[in-house]
């Protein structure tokens, strides 16, 4: 079979997809809705899988010093004895409660090992587990270089060569922390998005979201949604005693820290569009719709800024030219088999590129980089 | 769960209720290409259209908002029950399916999670690279690149 041109693989694709997809017959003469609860065993286990698997090292977002500690222990947060919870019917149709506790900070954070800076005087870290996920811990530190505080975010994670923490800090809005429970990938991310300023009259917040429909009780005003395979775009809302909202923040979709934007819809319906063929990555940055370069049609878009740690207004072609700029030279397979992996980031107004040892979460140097990628490849 | 069952569900408007009939079969047909199991790929539309209901009256597309709950079930389901039900399927694929066909196919349903999805979407549901980047939450960039990767994949698998 060696005739097969583009054209003709992409007819004969075409024609075999859709001889499948006629063979498809249904199982069952009716369709009607099901209630919400009686089929859902089987995703729940999927779920249960992921937030069981073990947890190890990576530093990402402000603090990026890559910190480890030599020790390890057992992850699982300490549960503080809570007290009896009124019952509290949850609001229709928004999923099922995903609990939120206090707990003891995990040990790692002790002597503020794990990417923990210096907390804002007469603050204490507020460590908390959503579900039956890892603890995080939120903290108000002092930032770097005007000491003005901000809120962090912070996730200790056990790798195969110690231990090290996600993190992420914002002077306000929502934080996004990425957290990667399974020790050999670099993908597959559960994203922790805390929102810390919620309104003190809530009742309870709702989380919409295309991977994640629950609420939960905020403590301390604040509420923790981890969203598997995220990031997503998500609507939090905060209500109050009597069902009234009392105030929404918008998330959108970012692999670059947590966006705020007031207003977002949770989806929006993208544009066909063609792309020109021979393009080199920068130049398809001047003809891509702004739609598809960021969330909504607007030429700007907010990123967090990880050396300033605050979302600034960013030019949407801009910031795909930079990236473009800064697209290496291998695939995300040789890095992985180089137990690399990157992350593209927004610091002091411009994108870098970082990469990170996936066992132990520190940066390497791009040298040291080709260095391991070429050694991954020799070695098949 | 291997046949549907009838149930009514309480507070269900009818606009979802149409929705849900007129979406399952699209969906679990999207789902059983890339899948080629009927009683998972159902048990994933329910699951899907399931999560949507709660949002439906609030989503401005309720269709593209099911498909990508639809392959984010599916990207889930692969990590661990699927490599199971692969091997149980291997012997049991379609057999109505043409010797050239079924040749291609099993290239395709081999080929990692996010590639096959990237080709089923191009090439069985017609969406384009935007679409499909808004349904698997990446960059259009990035379905270029899983695309290409995937039909040089096709490309040397057949010629082998």
């Amino acid at each position: 079979m060696t005739d097969d041109t583009l054209p003709r693989l992409e007819e004969r694709l075409r024609n075999a997809l859709l001889e499948r997809a006629r063979s498809y017959t249904r199982t069952s003469a009716d369709v009607v809705p099901l209630t919400g609860e009686r089929h859902r065993g089987a995703p729940r286990r999927w779920r249960a899988m992921a937030l069981s698997a073990a947890v190890v090292v990576i530093v990402a977002g402000l603090a990026v010093a890559g910190v480890t500690i030599a020790r390890s222990s057992d992850d699982k947060p300490a549960e503080v004895p809570a007290s009896p919870e009124p019952t509290l019917p949850g609001p229709v149709g928004m999923g099922k409660e995903l609990p939120l506790q206090r707990v003891e900070p995990p040990r790692e954070l002790e002597g503020g090992a794990t990417g923990i800076g210096q907390l804002a005087p007469g603050t204490s870290p507020l460590t908390l587990q959503a579900g039956d996920g890892p603890s995080v811990t939120l903290t108000d530190e002092l930032s770097v270089p005007d000491n003005t505080p901000t809120r962090c975010l912070t996730i200790p994670r056990r790798g195969r060569t110690g231990w090290g923490a996600s993190s992420e800090c914002l002077r306000a809005g929502v934080l996004q922390v990425f957290h990667y429970p399974e020790p050999e990938s670099s993908t597959d991310a559960t994203v922790y998005y805390a929102w810390p300023e919620v309104p003190a009259d809530a009742v309870y917040v709702t989380f919409e979201s295309p991977l994640l429909t629950a609420w939960q009780r905020p403590i301390e005003g604040v509420a923790v949604f981890p969203v598997e395979d995220g990031p997503v775009d998500a609507v939090a809302r905060a209500v109050g005693p009597d069902g009234q909202s009392l105030g929404e923040v918008a998330i959108a979709a970012s692999y670059n820290g947590a966006q705020y934007l007031p207003g977002m819809t949770p989806t929006s319906e993208p544009q066909p569009y063609a792309i020109p063929g021979g393009l080199t990555p920068t130049e398809e940055c001047e003809v891509v719709p702004l739609s598809a370069l960021g969330p909504g049609d607007e030429p700007t878009m907010l990123v967090h800024d990880h050396g300033t740690g605050v979302p600034i207004e960013f030019d949407k072609r801009e910031y795909c030219r930079q990236a473009a700029a800064l697209q290496p030279e291998f695939t995300h397979e040789e890095l992985t088999s180089a137990d690399l992996d990157s992350a593209l980031l927004l610091r002091n107004g411009a994108l870098v590129l970082d990469y990170h040892d996936v066992g132990t979460g520190e940066i390497v140097p791009y040298e040291e980089v080709l260095r391991r990628v070429a050694a991954a490849r020799a070695g098949g | 769960m291997s046949a549907i069952e009838r149930t009514v569900i309480e507070g269900s408007d009818e606009s979802f209720t149409h929705f849900y009939r007129s979406e399952f079969d699209r969906l679990a047909r999207l789902a059983f290409v890339l899948t080629s199991d009927s009683s998972l790929a159902e048990e994933l539309a329910q699951e899907a259209l399931t999560r949507v209901q709660p949002v439906f009256a609030r989503l401005e597309s309720p269709t593209a908002y099911a498909r990508t709950v639809l392959l984010n079930l599916l990207k889930k389901h692969r990590v661990g029950e699927a490599r199971r039900r692969e091997r149980e399927l291997a012997a049991a694929r379609p057999d109505h399916e043409l010797p050239e066909a079924r040749e291609l196919l099993d290239v395709v349903d081999a080929l990692p999670f996010r590639q096959r999805a990237v080709i089923v979407l191009r090439y069985y549901e017609g969406m384009s690279e935007a679409e499909i980047a808004s349904s698997l939450r990446c960059r259009p960039g990035t379905v270029k690149s899983l695309a290409a990767r995937a039909l040089a994949r096709l490309r040397r698998e057949i010629e082998s």
